[in-house]
């Protein structure tokens, strides 16, 4: 076995030009201004100050998008023009745990949800138990149904966890904060309201997601397949 | 932090291991150009002192081995592919015999796949594999006769004597 093994392996080696690609990343990360690249580190300045100074920094630091990432705590992801993270917010307890040394300002916002996601995977929590709610808001239709569209698309890779995806209202997103919720909690909050449900706003801030879950499976116990099909449809 | 000649000489050393503990682990060639340069990246970086080369090859397998796990937890991860089309970068010096015996190993159950290729290729013995793999030496031993089964089964008996 072990020849045979040996034998399949041989032809398996690391080819020249990825050998090119690792070392040419490895020395550029490790000389950061030196000749060439110090000139295009001046170039870049000079590119960035006249961008700043037509705007494009107010541009480029406009939020238009908000992902609202409900699990057992919630975080808010401001997106500017360019799906780019620009801020984020934490809510309830343990959010901000999850922020803490987490790099979001400037990433792609599918990757910047990824990471939020997958750090609370890795502080423990069991797949089973986490529920994954993603609520998105835009001021452009068009944008928002293209987040929510690439976003679904992470559903099929996240196995035992529950997951969703809704739209919701930017308007609803100052109110929200206002209650100190996310988007996504308050507009949960209203949902239940508008179904008729007794439940104050001090009370829907102060109630976990899992709470939040349970009310919603025992006012209309049908949710959960609902729920389902939403996951399955990634809607 | 290690010079340019420090990384050239791990990378003559250890580049092909690394090639491969990616295949083991990884299909994607994307993927393995990023676990790739985090792998070396890391060497340079790290102020870890070597006693000798040993124990620098086994640093090298087990940051490779950690960082392509690492990767497959990523729950967005996309760039999903077949073996076939892991295999195709090597097809020109893959004969029938090759193929049918990478594939039978590509396709064991992860936890067997490290153990068998450490085992079988690196030629290390089950307690170092255990000291590599911080994991039970009993738990090697009943893996890589469970992986060796299952190649049995899939490869036929001819020629697995251990």
């Amino acid at each position: 076995m072990k020849n045979r093994i040996q034998n399949a392996f041989e032809p398996i080696r690391a080819s020249e030009s990825l050998k090119r690609k690792t070392l040419a990343a490895v020395t550029s990360r490790r000389r950061p201004v030196a000749g060439t690249v110090r000139r295009h580190a001046v170039l870049a300045t000079l590119l960035f100050l006249a961008v700043v100074s037509f705007g494009g920094y107010r541009v480029y630091y406009t939020p238009t998008d908000v992902i609202s990432i409900d699990m057992e705590s919630s975080v808010e992801l401001s997106i500017n023009r360019f799906e780019r993270v620009i801020s984020w917010n934490s809510f309830g307890s343990g959010g901000e745990e999850i922020l803490e040394s987490l790099s979001l300002r400037h990433k792609k916002y599918d990757d910047a949800v990824c990471t939020v996601i997958n750090k609370t995977f890795l502080q423990g929590e069991d797949p089973e138990d986490m529920h994954v709610r993603l609520t998105v808001a835009s001021n452009s239709p068009q944008r928002q149904r293209r987040l929510m569209e690439t976003l679904a698309q992470g559903d099929g890779v996240l196995g035992d966890m529950s997951f969703e995806c809704h739209a919701g209202f930017m308007e609803n997103v100052r109110e929200a904060h206002r209650h100190e919720m996310s988007l996504g909690k308050y507009s949960l909050y209203l949902e239940l309201t508008e179904a008729g449900e007794e439940l104050t706003i001090e009370e829907m801030r102060k109630m976990q997601m899992r709470d939040v879950r349970k009310r919603i499976q025992d006012k209309d116990p049908g949710d959960s397949e609902g729920a389902q099909q939403r996951k399955q449809h990634g809607q | 932090m290690r010079s340019d000649q420090q990384l050239f000489a791990a990378m003559e050393r250890h580049a092909d291991m690394v090639r491969r503990i990616c295949m083991v682990h990884l299909k994607s060639e994307a993927d393995t150009e990023d676990i790739f340069q985090e792998v070396f990246m890391k060497y340079v970086f790290s102020s870890q002192v070597f006693e000798s080369e040993e124990h620098e090859k086994a640093w090298f397998i087990r940051v490779s081995i950690n960082a392509c796990k690492d990767l497959l937890k990523s729950f967005f991860r996309k760039n999903t592919v077949g073996i076939e089309e892991a295999i195709e970068p090597f097809q020109k010096d893959m004969d029938d015999e090759r193929r049918e015996v990478l594939e039978a190993v590509l396709e064991l159950p992860k936890k067997y796949r490290d153990i068998i290729y450490l085992h079988y290729y690196e030629g290390y013995a089950a307690t170092e594999i255990a000291q590599l793999l911080n994991k039970n030496v009993n738990t090697i031993y009943t893996l890589l006769a469970r992986g060796r089964d299952s190649l049995r089964k899939t490869l036929g008996d001819e020629g697995y004597e251990e």
